[in-house]
């Protein structure tokens, strides 16, 4: 009997496995899609700019996707601003990322940190546990699993009714099944409001009946139908768990202490606007509205968080090898190129006349090679990752007119692309780098065109903003320049005119401490900057102009009506780094020595 | 007017301070049966107390919260945009597909 038992058991186990076994196979080869084939896809390129609000960054990526229903694939083959720092995980040029049913994979040219293969199914992403402005970028996969766990199929609502001429609406709820994996994330509920087969508007609703995500349609009416023109998405803020690494935070409330490993936050705090504007594209004969902009803003307010444009659609036919070998080629840096990335890691920051006679060689025909390269056809990305590089072969061999050259094709690119606020923070980057190099006249004749364009390009406030940042950053004297600009503008308003004087006295007073004192000055940077200002002007030029600045600032804010918060704290600033700078002045007079 | 027999002034007398006793009497009697005033204020400060000091850790503890994860916020932001670098493909993906309802795919 008991011989029978185990031998029904065995058997049952062993049917049981070859039915899973066959399962697993039967899966594999139904999402499997054979290298070989050719499969269509749809390929389109992109500009996307990201802010960091909190880190006060600005960076612009120049991506080129191949999308279809079943895989996608994304390879970025420039990011700004190059010259300086970067606010991403990674440096993005050269990236790949794709994505296919059996797995998420991620490539670097250079950088192989975040390079790996993930089989799908992804998993869960965990609680969140990155801190202080870190985000593992292969993280990005878990992006996908939340996305597709929020999908909404046609078959969950059902078909849409014809309401008629009237205009009659069709308002309903649905109820959605239960996740099977029991992901907190997946829409439970539908509110649905439709007008003659169409969707007006979709409401996702998690289990407990709080909004997860709404979506209002706005229609193009034409003769064959109404065309999707743009989609209106409300994201709330929801909680998030964040983990801490290690044991935790201990909080004591009433003498009580309590230690949390994990804790709630706030994630989209404030809730997000996402606004997709369409456009109708032709794909295999029919007609349909493809997204040409995305642009999420924090919550109602008019602060754009980051953008996406999407352009240069095209339908190509390509199986998954071509893919692959499109996106690097589109992605990766060439051979020319990485010579150039080569000399640049070897030279960095060395005088021109180090530059050994091998390396100058190859270092002019690679300008040669570059400056003749037709840029035909080229993306804004590419067109820009090619005067870089320039701009680094002009560094590198102390090429002034090369480099003022270059530098005004760069500031070109990024106006004809509407990349104004990329021409402050590029601009001024680029100066900065130029002025590291030690080339200090041709760092002025680049200030001088970048002062130009920049006031010319972006708004009194922006340019205001961005200088306010750029104390932050220490860039004091490409902001001097910059605000003497600004108070030249017309029309400007009091409390402009008050913002931008008192900007200037905070660069002005800092560079004269770094002059009067250049053995306080600690790194590479601060001590570029002290050496082309010290080129052209003493410290006590610096000073005088300081206190012309202080004087004109302080009137300027008595004549405020209303002064604003932001005003009280600018001129508390001002009064602090003056009393500072007058002590300093009687310590030296009291010890002269 | 007819004047009053002694014996029944003292009577009447009598009568009074019996009925100002018994009424006394009464107040007092009523005063400990019912729960004193005092005491009734006690309890209902004392549930106010209690909530009071939840709402104070409640609030304590909000704090304390804010200030523990304040580090993870610029991480949270650079979460937002990395991860919107798929929103591109994700929506293009849901605008092809005849199946999927397009519905932003939420970074």
């Amino acid at each position: 009997m008991d011989c029978l038992s185990t031998y029904t058991k065995s058997v049952s186990i062993c049917t049981m496995s070859l039915v899973i076994l066959s399962i697993l196979i039967n899966n594999t080869i139904a999402n499997e899609i054979t290298v070989h084939d050719k499969i269509e896809v749809l390929q389109f390129d992109s500009i996307i700019e990201l802010n960091a609000p909190l880190c006060r960054t600005h960076v612009v990526l120049f991506a080129r996707y191949w999308v279809s229903p079943e895989l996608y694939r994304m390879a970025f083959v420039w990011a700004e601003p190059y010259a300086g720092s970067l606010n991403f995980p990674v440096f993005p040029r050269s990236l790949n990322v794709a994505s296919d049913p059996l797995a998420f994979k991620i490539e670097h040219q250079f950088q192989h940190i975040y390079d790996g293969i993930y089989p799908k199914p992804l998993g869960q992403r965990g609680p969140f546990l990155h801190k202080f402005n870190s985000y593992y970028f292969s993280d990005i996969r878990f992006a996908e699993k939340d996305a597709l766990d929020m999908r909404i199929r046609r078959s969950d609502i059902g078909p849409l009714r014809k309401t008629g001429e009237s205009g009659a609406k069709q308002i309903f709820d649905v109820n959605l099944s239960k996740p099977v994996d029991g992901s907190g994330q997946k829409p439970a509920k539908l509110s649905v409001r439709a007008t003659n087969e169409r969707l007006d508007e979709l409401r996702l609703f998690d289990a407990e009946g709080k909004l997860l995500k709404g979506i209002e349609d706005e229609y193009k009416e034409q003769k064959d139908g109404g065309q999707l023109e743009k989609q209106i998405v409300f994201l709330p803020e929801r909680p998030i768990t964040v983990g801490f690494k290690g044991k935790g935070p201990t909080i004591t409330i009433g003498g009580e202490k309590h230690q949390y490993s994990q804790l709630e936050t706030t994630h989209h705090q404030g809730g997000r606007k996402c606004i997709v504007d369409y456009q109708p594209f032709e794909i295999a004969g029919r007609k349909v509205s493809l997204p040409a902009r995305i642009t999420v803003f924090q919550g109602d307010s008019k602060r754009v968080l980051r953008s996406a444009r999407l352009y240069n659609f095209a339908n190509v036919e390509l199986s998954v090898d071509q893919l692959n070998e499109s996106a690097k080629r589109f992605s990766f840096l060439d051979d020319d190129e990485t010579t150039c990335r080569e000399m640049l890691l070897k030279y960095w920051l060395k005088d021109p006349s180090e530059v050994d006679r091998a390396d100058r060689k190859t270092m002019e025909q690679l300008q040669v090679h570059f400056t003749g390269k037709s840029t035909s056809g080229m993306t804004i990305g590419e067109q820009l990752k090619r005067v870089n590089m320039l701009m680094q072969l002009d560094w590198m061999l102390g090429n002034t007119a090369g480099l003022k050259s270059d530098f005004q094709q760069y500031m070109s690119l990024l106006t004809d692309n509407n990349l104004s606020r990329m021409v402050l923070v590029g601009g001024q980057n680029a100066i900065g780098m130029t002025s590291r190099w030690g080339q200090f006249d041709t760092a002025d004749s680049l200030l001088d065109i970048w002062l130009d364009v920049a006031a010319s390009q972006n708004d009194v406030e922006t340019v205001l903003n961005f200088a306010a940042d750029s104390i932050r950053k220490k860039d004091f004297w490409t902001s001097v320049g910059l605000m003497d600009e600004v108070m030249e503008t017309p029309r400007l308003s009091k409390s402009q005119r008050f913002v931008a004087q008192a900007i200037r006295y905070l660069c002005l007073s800092r560079l004269y401490d770094m002059l009067d004192n250049p053995d306080g000055i600690k790194n590479e940077l601060d001590a570029a900057q002290a050496g082309w200002v010290s080129s052209h002007i003493s410290a006590e030029i610096l000073r005088t102009s300081a206190g012309q600045s202080i004087t004109e600032a302080k009137q300027l804010f008595a004549g405020l009506d209303h002064p604003t918060r932001q005003h009280k704290v600018l001129r508390a600033q001002l009064e602090n780094v003056n009393s500072r700078t007058q002590n300093e002045e009687v310590n030296e007079l009291n010890d002269p020595q | 007017m007819i004047e009053k027999n002694p014996e029944d002034k003292r009577k009447y007398l009598l009568r009074l301070v019996a009925l100002l006793c018994l009424m006394s009497l009464c107040l007092n009697c009523s005063t400990s049966v019912s729960p004193p005033v005092t005491d009734s204020n006690t309890d209902g400060d004392s549930d106010d107390i209690t909530n009071v000091g939840q709402r104070a850790r409640d609030v304590a503890l909000r704090s304390a919260t804010k200030a523990a994860t304040g580090g993870f916020r610029p991480s949270l932001e650079m979460k937002e945009n990395v991860d919107f670098l798929l929103t591109p493909a994700l929506l293009m993906q849901e605008t092809l597909s005849d199946e999927i309802i397009t519905t932003y795919p939420s970074e």
